[in-house]
């Protein structure tokens, strides 16, 4: 055996030896791999049981060729066992990334059973006028507190009152039954703070009218804690076999802002969808006394709460639960690669994550919309007459749409994208083992149909209908818009339900069918648009109402009938508020805010705009006139504009028959000088730093000159230092000249056209204006002698003859130009 | 014992160290994906709802038409009069197999899965058929899953014979997007076999149909439960 035989057999031992601690690694990832899936395997047990074999197969035949590799010390089998080796380990690598990133956002969705969460709690002060007596949590002691009323509530009751305990601050504990009421409470002056989630800005802003008292509160502290959540498990059902309820949460900044609960019959395929309006005022489950709030507030203490408020009012058992946040829809159908919807009007909405800020174009028409369009179109209510009714349909529609580009999705990588959005966002307490088996069932039923195209699954939309009311909020002196929901509605939506989901219902007596080609049939609707109830509008007391615009003579008849009394704060020019184009007396301000009840104002200040001793500066040829509050010409000029006159536009012009007395500086036909005076090159003669001085200026250079549809520009450069230009503008041109006339032209040059190339003819108005008209290449010169060219095809077009293309002047070529007849066609398609 | 030997031991020592790593790692693995194996086969499904299993689908079609799922005998017997009408060009005869094989699908539940498997749909007028579909499910099929359930598949309705008159020219039929079809109309009675649980006489039994000629294709455009 050579020296080099002997190297390469130590050499071969020392490869097998790795090669067997990679294929150990590989038989690890390969293991893994296969019991992460494991839990999906009842998809197929039969193809799951055959990969766990495929697999095995595989392992044992790598293992033994690593044996056989150590027990022949062969180079041959070798590069084998090598190529084998790597696909395995990299197979098994792949599929070990991939299962364990799919199992750690399907364990993400998947919520059944206790979770720690990380809340925030902050401490809320309020000041009407910004002036806040409670800068700082020490700032509390001895001060009235606000928390719920529920001992089990970790942000708004355990939490602060820990904290409140470790900083030893004494305050007089108020307690309420939801986050509103304390909200309430603290502008009210009921108490000096209240334990709020950090986020209670979002969370109620979307209501009317609190906005401007969320601007005049401030957290004086914002702590976060990791607590445990327990969520209540799905039922056991076999949901293919027993019907079920979903409660679909779609969730914003923690209110529901959409609600719909589902109902799934395995046996009709059937599926019912209604939708609550989020602002509809019901008893709170959570609440005490199950006091009446709406409904997306009921979010804000906890999904479960917000669960049992539905079954409440529906009066139906709730089996599972769905849950997705908005940032959720935009991810997901962003990962999906957008989803196709039918909008029926353009608009711009709002994004995700700029509240306010309307940035999001969503075009009319069927559209492939991405995911910020998508929750704009959801979102969106303002734009339908049915308002929040259409955006639920909008919201139905979306969800349809994710799962059918869901049903579409082939590739790996986006399912995977998909699934991480989902983890982030997705909440269900459905098993793992219950949506699969859901998919095998609903699966086998598509399989059945012979027919394509025929829909198996029967979805019915509704929505339980109502009222838009109003609540007068006393403590905050304020009429909240509500939504009233009609119990007739209720009650149809609910035995809708209930008939999908009892299969002991009674059955109603056989009805017979006809059908016609020319029928188009419409689905029956669950639910009435109103039904003869009651309504119930609360009566609002006489309140202040908004003067701003309104004349103080009208404020002064208002009060007059209420016994208040006006007081009033004229507002001149140069005073804050002060806009000279407001009329004279024009409310700008009120002491007294809109919507307090008038039995308690007797006073009220408002602020309005005088011009009394008011000056402005008008421009050129006009002054102020004080009595009307604005800029006039002076006389023998006229304002082409009125609004332009007073908001700093063009000056007043003279009159057509006057003669001005402003003439432009410069005639039009002055000789422009196009160089500067000094060599700019020159080093100046100033101070190099630039010191100031006074200027030495050139000539005056005309850059462009005046006419009467334009004013001219000039300028000059200063002799000392040539990088110091001043620019001025040289006015347009006025009288008679430019008075708008036929212009009288004289022909003052002109240059024949040839067979190479246009020519033209050059005229002078007596106005000054000039004009250039072009004459057409001569189109009858002899053909060209060129042999190449092929002019005997009997077209009608003859721009080709010649030769050349001659290109008509009135329709110039905008594209290529082709140099023969047949690719003239393709000339005349690019044009 | 020469230092080539010493070498040489040493390898072949090692090689047998990679023979029983392999063995032991072969071993796990067996171990594992073996218990792996059984957890399968072991698993209980969570859904245990069954789909009534598909049978004689595929085996009985002509050019323009395949038999639904799970025939019974009579619509067997009827799909086969179908075909055999369509290898002549008789109108009438076609007309009227098509409205026969309508009936036996449409009418008969003992072979429906649930609700949402509308039987006949191939023999409605193409272009409506997603239509008639859903208007099924709210009228003549709303019921089917609590019949099921509360009756069970095998005693719901099954047409066992139907009788037709004669199938007449009846001009052309119009559809509002403005085509044109020529029609035959024919009056058709059916029977159903009896059930202990429900009564099958309080269910219907005529038709008065309008098929067209769409194409080729011979398909039901209009059909009425009573005459007017």
């Amino acid at each position: 055996m050579t020296k080099q035989n002997k190297m390469s057999k130590r050499k071969l031992s020392n490869i097998n030896l790795v090669l067997a601690a990679i294929a150990i690694l590989t038989d690890i990832l390969m293991v893994l791999g296969i019991l992460n899936i494991t839990r999906y395997s009842n998809f197929s047990k039969s193809i799951f049981v055959l990969i766990n074999v495929v697999i095995l197969v595989i392992l044992l035949v790598l293992n033994g060729l690593i044996a056989y590799n150590a027990y022949a010390m062969k180079k041959s089998i070798l590069y084998v066992t090598i190529g084998v080796l790597v696909i395995a380990f990299l197979s098994g690598g792949a599929l070990t990334y991939i299962t364990t990133r799919v199992n750690k956002n399907i364990d993400k969705i998947i919520n059944t059973g206790t979770t720690s969460e990380k809340v925030e709690v902050s401490f809320v002060v309020y000041s009407e006028n910004g002036n806040f007596t409670v800068n700082d949590i020490n700032d509390l002691e001895g001060k009235t507190f606000g928390i719920l009323s529920n001992t089990e509530e970790q942000v708004g009751y355990i939490l602060p009152k820990k904290e409140l305990e470790a900083k030893k601050i004494n305050v007089t504990y108020h307690e309420y039954d939801d986050y509103n009421s304390m909200l309430m409470g603290l502008f009210g002056g009921e108490i000096d703070a209240a334990a709020l989630p950090s986020n209670y800005v979002a969370m109620f802003e979307v209501n009317d009218g609190y906005s401007e008292f969320l601007d005049n509160t401030k957290a004086i502290l914002t702590f976060d804690k990791n607590i445990t959540v327990t969520t209540e498990s799905g039922s056991d059902k076999d949901i293919t076999k027993e019907p079920f309820t979903v409660l679909i949460i779609g969730t914003d900044e923690q209110r529901s802002d959409a609600l719909m609960l589902a109902s799934f019959n395995p046996l009709s395929m059937q599926v019912t969808l209604t939708s609550i309006a989020r602002d509809s005022y019901v008893p709170i489950a959570c609440y005490a006394g199950k006091s009446e709030d709406k409904i997306t507030h009921a979010r804000v203490r906890s999904r479960q709460c917000t669960i049992d408020t539905v079954e409440d009012l529906m009066d139906i058992d709730i089996d599972f639960y769905f849950e997705s946040n908005f940032a959720g829809v935009v991810e997901m159908v962003d990962a999906l690669g957008g989803i196709i919807i039918t909008n029926p009007y353009e608009f711009v909405g709002q994004r995700s994550d700029a509240r306010g800020k309307m940035t999001v174009w969503v075009p009319a028409g069927t559209n492939r919309l991405n995911g910020e369009q998508a929750l704009a179109y959801a979102r969106e209510r303002h734009l339908y007459a049915n308002g929040d009714f259409q955006r639920q349909a909008n919201q139905q529609q979306v969800i349809q749409a994710i799962l059918t580009e869901a049903m579409k999705l082939t590739d790996v990588n986006k399912a995977l994208k998909v699934l991480d959005a989902a983890g982030d966002n997705v909440s269900t307490n459905f098993t793992v083992d219950q949506l699969i088996s859901l998919f095998n069932y609903s699966i086998k039923k598509m399989n059945r149909s012979y027919v394509k195209n025929a829909n198996v699954i029967n979805m019915v939309g509704s929505r339980v209908t109502g009222y838009g009311s109003s609540k007068w909020n006393e403590s905050m002196q304020l009429n909240l818009y509500i939504y009233r929901v009609y119990q007739g509605s209720i009650t149809d939506n609910r035995n809708a339900i209930l008939r999908n989901i009892n299969l002991d219902s009674k059955i109603d007596a056989p009805k017979a069918i006809s059908f016609s080609a020319n029928w188009v049939f419409t689905a029956p609707t669950l639910s009435n648009e109103t039904y003869s109830e009651p309504i119930i509008h609360d009566e609002a007391p006489d309140t202040v109402i908004n003067f701003s615009g309104k004349l103080l003579s009208d404020v002064q008849a208002w009060a007059s009938t209420r016994g208040i009394t006006v007081n009033v704060t004229k507002v001149h020019q140069g005073e804050e508020g002060y806009v000279d184009s407001y009329p004279e007396n024009m409310v700008i301000a009120q002491s007294v805010r809109a919507g307090i009840k008038t039995e308690n104002v007797t006073e009220i200040t408002v602020s309005v705009i005088t011009h009394e001793g008011a000056t402005k500066n008008c421009p050129a040829n006009s002054y102020y006139d004080s009595g009307k509050n604005a800029c006039v010409c002076e006389n023998g000029y006229y304002a082409k504009n009125d609004s332009d006159l007073n908001t700093g536009g063009a000056g007043c012009i003279a009159n057509p028959t006057t003669t001005p007395t402003v003439t432009p500086t410069v005639t039009p036909t002055t000789t422009p000088t196009t160089t500067p005076t000094t060599d700019p090159t020159t080093k100046p003669t100033t101070d190099p730093t630039n010191k100031p001085h006074e200027h030495t200026w050139g000539e005056w250079i005309i850059d462009q000159e005046a006419t009467c549809d334009a004013p001219g520009k000039k300028h000059r450069v200063c002799t000392q230092d040539p990088e110091h230009t001043e620019t001025e503008v040289i006015a347009q041109l006025t009288g008679d000249s430019c008075k708008a006339h036929e212009h009288a032209w004289t022909e003052t040059g002109r240059q024949d056209a040839t067979c190479d190339a246009d020519g033209y003819i050059n005229y002078t108005c007596t106005c000054g204006q000039t004009k250039q008209d072009v004459i057409p290449k001569r189109t009858d010169c002899e053909a060209s002698p060129d042999p190449t060219t092929d002019t005997s095809d009997g077209s009608e077009d003859g721009n080709n003859e010649g030769g050349e293309q001659t290109q008509n002047p009135e329709n110039p070529p905008t594209g290529f130009i082709f140099p023969n007849r047949f690719f003239n066609l393709f000339s005349k398609l690019f044009k | 014992m020469s230092k080539q030997d010493k070498a040489k031991a040493k390898r072949a020592k090692k090689n047998k160290q990679i023979i029983y790593m392999m063995l032991a790692a072969s071993l796990v693995v067996v171990a594992v994906m073996g218990f792996n194996i059984v957890r399968i086969s072991l698993k209980k499904s969570a859904g245990s709802g069954e789909v009534v299993e598909k049978t004689n689908t595929s085996s009985m079609k002509n050019d323009k038409y395949v038999i639904g799922n799970n025939p019974t005998q009579f619509q067997q017997d009827e799909f086969k009069k179908l075909t055999e009408a369509l290898k002549g060009d008789d109108p009438q005869e076609i007309t009227a197999a098509v409205v026969r094989n309508f009936i036996a699908d449409y009418f008969t539940w003992t072979n429906k899965d649930g609700n949402y498997e509308v039987g006949g749909l191939q023999y409605i007028y193409g272009p409506m058929f997603t239509s008639f579909q859903e208007q099924s499910r709210w009228e003549f099929y709303k019921d089917l899953d609590l019949y099921i359930s509360q009756y069970g598949r095998e005693n719901l309705l099954e047409v066992t014979d139907i009788t037709l008159t004669d199938v007449v020219y009846a001009g052309k039929f119009e559809h509002y997007s403005g085509e044109e079809y020529e029609a035959y109309y024919v009056e058709a009675t059916w029977n159903y076999k009896p059930s202990s649980k429900i009564d099958v006489n309080s269910f219907q039994k005529t038709g008065y149909f309008t098929v067209v000629d769409n194409d080729g294709r011979y398909e039901i455009a209009q059909f009425f439960d009573h005459y007017d």
